[in-house]
């Protein structure tokens, strides 16, 4: 998509997402219990699995947005750089700077296409305007949208179609400059066209930040990915039942249900 | 074997419809006989009296053929633009509070309590700003009753009902949206400006255009408190007669040329509301069009 990105070392300094025993409940329904994994920095990790296995659940606790759904309760440790990031004494407003997301709807502010990028960054502290309005075109050319809207920098976000919506929404996140990015299923509402631009989008972003992307799309976690997650819903919570490089889990599946799952006999 | 008839649910629809139709023309027609009336009661006001008399003439004295309704416009539209301005941006930081700052209970209890506030009938706050807030304001500057009061009343009347309906407007915001300014590290006054108010833009307006209908049409709370003397005010302080209030009053002496010129007061009225009506519609399709060009 762009050069920007490839030159760009990750920051993520090497230390993988180390998530242990994490259990999550909805006041007496468990979404999955005792999942311990390893997510390794500067990859694209895709999280796979039919719905209700708690993939969009498990992605939430990385960057607490499960603070705000009532009756949702966690049990276990997320480290990030080694500090437990479920801990009570973490700084959750530092932590969702650096861990950014974006839903599965394009969901930009009903402001102008410069204000969505611009705005945040003035609450975070930058105060110079010239800063920022570099920051929204460097970001903006990240993600490929800088020609299509330099024009039109000052019209309205929803005047944009659905996957330059979605590609704005990553712009703005990476102008915060996280180290990881969640991506819950980013594709799932917009056309094939946009869908395409997207992945390519990830391809290019992998070497600059950790990328953890939830999808239905197995064809799509086969192109985007480095590694695989499989979730799968046993004994009514889920669990992670297959994980590995990517080639490995769709080839060579150890585990029975991830074999039938990829092969599309299941789920 | 399944029978199916195959006419039976179209004829079903048929009857609900016509049903519907009935009622939804039940209260269209209302509407225009309400005009039809003001109308005919009126007809031969131009040739009796002429348009200009309610705007030109010396005084509102109808005994003496004075029918200068501009005094009482005034008051009417200034107690409503008061009594706006102070509940709107009330209203706003009620529900601000109401959906970002209050805990569960708390939000509750308010709620409840706002709109049992918006239930009570609008003769109980005049009663209560003659014999509270008049005289508080006769303490200060006398004579008490006049435009200062009729704005309070009418405040405290018509926020508990636009506190409501914003934040009705706040909570049909999808809650994506507000979870997309928390992903970005951001909180409460962010959630608020990138989010909430431009959202609910559409709401507040509605909110406003409501209250200002019901504020305009208010009688009685405004009849009890506002003085009643026919001027145009000089001060927030000064004595006021709306045209609502103005209705009320003299109506039920009132003939010939007198009682026709308060059915012209009438008609300003309806007029009034039906270019507020207007202006919500062509907003409102404005912003659905703004809407449906992003898709």
């Amino acid at each position: 998509m762009n050069d920007n990105c490839t030159e760009n070392v990750c920051v993520m300094n090497g230390d993988p997402i180390i998530v242990k025993d994490l259990s999550l409940r909805y006041h007496n329904r468990v979404a999955f219990k005792d999942v311990s994994i390893n997510l390794s920095p500067c990859t694209v990790t895709a999280l796979i699995g039919p719905s209700g296995c708690g993939k969009t659940s498990f992605l939430n606790c990385i960057n607490r947005m499960t603070d705000f759904v009532d009756g949702c309760q966690v049990r276990g440790q997320i480290r990030v750089h080694g500090e437990n990031i479920l801990s009570k004494q973490t700084d959750v407003v530092k932590l969702r700077r650096k861990i950014g997301m974006i839903f599965q709807k394009p969901n930009p502010f009903p402001l102008s296409i410069d204000r969505n990028i611009s705005m945040p960054l003035r609450y975070h502290g930058i105060k110079d305007a010239k800063q920022r309005q570099e920051i929204v075109e460097k970001s903006l050319n990240e993600v490929g949208l800088w020609d299509e809207v330099k024009d039109r920098l000052h019209t309205q976000a929803t005047s944009l179609s659905g996957g330059q919506q979605q590609r704005l929404c990553i712009a703005r996140a990476i102008a915060l400059e996280p180290e990881i990015l969640l991506m819950d299923e980013p594709c799932s509402a917009l056309d094939p066209q946009s869908s395409a631009t997207i992945e390519s989008l990830i391809g290019a972003m992998r070497k600059k930040f950790t990328l953890i992307v939830v999808t239905h799309n197995l064809a799509q976690a086969k192109r985007v990915s480095d590694k695989t997650v499989i979730f799968w819903n046993y004994e009514g919570f889920g669990q992670i039942v297959e994980d590995g490089p990517t080639d490995q889990v769709f080839f060579k599946p150890s585990n029975k249900t991830a074999q039938a799952y990829i092969g599309g006999h299941l789920g | 074997m399944l029978k199916i008839k195959d006419s039976s649910l179209l004829q079903t629809d048929n009857f609900v419809s016509s049903i519907l139709k009935i009622a939804a023309s039940v209260s269209a027609v209302i509407v225009i006989l309400i005009l039809g009336f003001l109308i005919r009661e009126t007809a031969d006001v131009p040739s009796r009296i002429g348009i200009t008399s309610f705007f030109f003439d010396k005084t509102w004295n109808p005994t003496e053929s004075q029918f200068n309704l501009i005094p009482m416009l005034a008051g009417s539209l200034l107690s409503t633009l008061g009594a706006v301005m102070l509940a709107i941006p009330t209203g706003v930081v009620c529900a601000v509070f109401l959906h970002l700052y209050a805990n569960d209970p708390l939000r509750f209890i308010l709620r409840r309590t706002l709109e049992i506030l918006g239930g009570i009938p609008s003769v109980v706050y005049g009663f209560w700003g003659l014999v509270v807030l008049v005289p508080m304001i006769n303490m200060w500057y006398p004579p008490g009753a006049g435009l200062s009061a009729a704005v309070s009343v009418l405040t405290i009347m018509i926020l508990p009902t636009a506190s409501l309906m914003i934040d009705a407007a706040f909570q049909a915001i999808p809650r994506q949206a507000v979870a997309g300014v928390r992903a970005l590290g951001l909180e409460r006054w962010e959630i608020l400006t990138l989010c909430l108010i431009p959202q609910a833009r559409l709401g507040i307006l509605t909110a406003t255009l409501l209250s200002v209908g019901r504020a305009i049409g208010e009688t009685m709370a405004v009849l009890m408190v506002c003085g009643n003397i026919v001027q145009f005010p000089s001060s927030i302080f000064d004595p006021i007669r709306t045209l609502t209030a103005n209705i009320a009053l003299e109506l039920g002496y009132a003939e010939g040329n007198h009682r026709s010129a308060l059915y012209v007061s009438g008609i300003l009225l309806l007029f009034i509301i039906a270019v507020l009506i207007v202006v919500i519609s062509i907003y409102e399709r404005q912003h659905q069009r703004a809407k449906y060009d992003s898709k």
